[in-house]
């Protein structure tokens, strides 16, 4: 069964991959009411048949589905396909997240989850798609603002004095702003010489990053861990999600 | 070799003599016979063969004098002429060599039987062990073959509960005196230590002297067999430890072979049960979870939809109902916790990490349970690094900090602190809730365990501490409450261990 709405208007392309009818169909009404436009399928091949015809902005990839495992769909369209990939997993499977991230999927979402934050996710990885070439030159969430080409940042107004390497870690994270970027991926970024070399320098340039660039270093806002799996450079959009007020503190 | 004599033997030797004279009586009655001294070898071969060394040498020399009793004058020890002299002489050291060399020969003879009847036994006995299933009956053959061989009463004792050694076996556990028991635990505790020896003597006041004897796989000693000496005062013979220590190598094998054949039964029938439990659980996540992911986000849209959102009482029963689907999940996953530490599944992934990364991780991931809360964050600027599986410890800190957020009054604040105490790491999450008195905090880990003080208000089924410290433990960590008594706040600390110190390379950064 292949299903598509034929809505007209320009919104986004959203291919849903699940072989389960009922998550589908909360997905189909939750993207539809955002005014994006959907495709389904249910399994592996309808998948790769749809997303060859319709050319989707945004595939959201279930792992289990019924004909083959999830990672090989996404193998099979990092080939050629241009647009964006969000993984379904379910929770306890960090390794697994890593591995699919690393072969390319844009990001993840773990079941159960709400809309909010899947539409969150699904907006951060369009812009990647909507705007090739990836980043905005200028960055901004909460009082932080980097300008990537003039290689200012500053936080509240005042103006932040970054060393390269950590004004590099931020560009790296600010290029996939919103992304989750795995430890591997980032330690590819900044010592492309040795990219095997411990994590542990990954884990302590962060440290200090957060010391100048985070308003509280010990509960950051802006730049979280995603644990045993990287970093994320979170967006205004993220930031808001989560409720971050100072009533943490 | 002679270590006694034995009177009887010498007697017979002696008879044995004096039968021989018959034929020599009648030979000289019948015969001219120059010298009867072939006669007389016979006894003493005869003395040789049934008696030995001694004997036989003994029957030479009566023969000697016998021979000469024949010599004229007859019936006299005189000797006369020189050739009977010399006669006597050589017939004598011919005895005498004849005798010693049979008597060798017997000794040998006996050496023989007595190592095929040894042979014999031991036969008997890996055969029967052999059929034995488990490692009482083991026990018991061997004790049995023991008190066969040296001929003396057995008492076999094995380690039973809280340290107490028991009489144990087949033989009805013959009476023995209480002494003998404490006896063997010593004898077992001092063998564990060191190398000391597998066989040992006790020696009980007016209750005679053991001889101690260890038994089992290498390891930890299993059983020990006492074997009764007697009261006589003497250390039993290198013979008897020989045979006694014979019996136990035996016996140890027999008990390491049935130990590997169970380790490879228990081996493979886990390897099954981890196959099943791994399909079972991966089916009640996917059966259970995937109804309840649809559930979440429906109402999570129709949350969002203009008709449900303009309707505070509609977008209210929507929320509730994604956050008790949310709720249901984390119960399912708790189940699922459960069943992973019980069947010894949780393998945690060891990571160098900062602390304050899993603090925010559960604050990230508890923000829902935990909203409308002050939270304080009392991190210390710099700590080190905690190496442990920083996804376990993340959920064992979202567990106490539900814990707290249930049983503490919503407008007190949790705090959450660290700091390195004795080279580790305290984490301590503070409320200013219930607390806790003495019983209580002995039994808050405790499976299903639930506050009763609280049970009707609280809900939740009791698992998530016993879980965070499971999952605390698995990561070499520790936890403990502290309550100054009830309605005084409790305050969970655990303990993780540091990651080692490491140089780590300048220059790359500053």
């Amino acid at each position: 069964m292949m299903t598509e709405t034929s809505q007209k208007g320009a919104g986004p392309l959203v291919l849903v991959v699940d072989d389960e009818p009922q998550i589908r169909r909360f997905l189909k009404t939750g993207f539809e009411m955002q005014g994006f436009r959907i495709a389904e399928a249910e399994t592996a091949k309808q998948a790769l048949e749809l997303a060859v015809m319709r050319r989707p902005d945004l595939v959201m990839l279930d792992l289990g589905l019924p004909d083959a495992d999830g990672a090989s769909v996404l193998e099979a369209l990092r080939g050629w396909f241009q647009g964006a990939v969000i993984v379904l997993s379910v929770r306890s499977s960090e390794e697994e997240k890593v591995a699919l991230l690393e072969k390319g999927a844009d990001d993840y979402v773990v079941k159960p989850f709400g809309m909010a934050e899947l539409l969150a996710r699904a907006r951060v990885v369009l812009r990647r798609v909507v705007q090739p070439g990836g980043a905005e030159p200028m960055l901004r969430v909460g009082g932080l603002s980097v300008d990537l080409a003039r290689r200012l940042v500053s936080l509240d107004g005042v103006p932040v004095v970054l060393s390269p390497k950590q004004f590099a870690l931020l560009r790296v994270l600010g290029a996939h702003h919103g992304k989750v970027l795995t430890h591997r991926q980032l330690m590819k970024e900044l010592w492309p010489k040795d990219p095997d070399e411990d994590v542990q320098y990954l884990r302590i340039l962060m440290k200090k990053l957060r010391d100048r660039i985070e308003p509280d270093p010990a509960r950051p806002a802006y730049l979280v861990t995603e644990l045993a799996i990287g970093y994320r450079l979170r967006t205004q959009e993220q930031l808001d999600a989560v409720g971050y007020a100072s009533a943490m503190r | 070799m002679i270590s006694h004599i034995d009177p009887l033997a010498y007697l017979k030797a002696a008879a044995l003599v004096a039968a021989a004279t018959v034929p020599a009586v009648i030979l000289v009655a019948l015969t001219p016979l120059e010298s009867v001294a072939a006669v007389y070898i016979l006894p003493v071969l005869a003395a040789a063969v049934w008696c030995g060394t001694g004997p036989a040498v003994a029957a030479a020399l009566l023969g000697a004098v016998m021979t000469s009793l024949f010599y004229p004058p007859l019936f006299s020890i005189e000797v006369v002429r020189p050739s009977q002299i010399v006669d006597l002489v050589i017939s004598l050291v011919v005895a005498l060599t004849i005798g010693r060399l049979a008597g060798h020969l017997r000794a040998e003879m006996l050496r023989v039987r007595e190592d095929e009847r040894r042979v014999r036994q031991l036969y008997g006995l890996s055969s029967e062990i052999a059929g034995a299933g488990d490692v009482a009956a083991i026990y018991d053959i061997v004790a049995a073959h023991m008190a066969e061989a040296l001929k003396r009463e057995v008492v076999l004792f094995a380690a039973g509960d809280r340290q107490s050694w028991q009489a144990i076996g087949r033989p009805a556990a013959a009476p023995h005196p209480a002494e003998l028991a404490e006896a063997a635990r010593s004898f077992a505790e001092s063998r564990s230590h060191a190398k000391s020896p597998d066989v040992s003597v006790a020696d009980l006041p007016a209750r005679g002297r053991w001889l101690l004897c260890g038994l089992g796989k290498p390891g930890p000693l299993q059983a020990v067999l006492a074997v009764a000496m007697g009261g006589d005062g003497h250390d039993p013979s290198g013979e008897i430890v020989a045979s006694a220590r014979f019996i136990l190598e035996e016996g140890a094998r027999s008990l390491e072979r049935l130990g590997l054949t169970r380790a490879l039964e228990e081996r493979q029938l886990r390897q099954r049960t981890d196959a099943l439990r791994d399909i079972l659980m991966e089916s009640v996540s996917h059966e259970l979870r995937t109804p309840l992911a649809s559930i979440l986000g429906s109402a999570s849209v129709l949350s969002a939809a203009p008709a449900v959102s303009a309707e505070p009482r509609l977008s209210d029963l929507s929320k509730a109902i994604a956050s008790e689907a949310g709720r249901l999940d984390r119960r399912i996953q708790n189940l699922l916790d459960v069943t992973r530490i019980r069947a010894g599944a949780l393998q945690p992934r060891f990571d160098e990490i900062d602390p304050a990364d899993i603090v925010n991780g559960a604050l990230d991931s508890a923000a829902e349970r935990l909203s409308g809360r002050k939270v304080v964050l009392a991190l210390a600027r710099e700590h080190p690094f905690v190496r442990v599986d920083p996804i376990l410890i993340e959920q064992a800190l979202i567990n106490i900090l539900e814990n707290a957020a249930k049983f503490a009054p919503e407008a007190t604040p949790i705090t959450i602190s660290a700091g390195v105490v004795e080279g580790r790491l305290e984490l301590a999450v503070r409320d200013e809730g219930a607390g806790l008195d003495q019983r209580e905090a002995e039994q808050i880990f405790e499976r299903f365990h639930r506050g009763e003080r609280h049970a009707d208000i609280a809900g939740g089924s009791g698992l998530g501490l016993s879980i965070a410290r499971t999952f605390v433990e698995a990561n070499g960590g520790s936890i403990e409450p502290l309550s100054e008594g009830p309605g005084k706040g409790t305050k969970m600390r655990i303990w993780l261990p540091l990651a080692p110190v490491r140089r780590i390379r300048e220059g790359d950064d500053d």
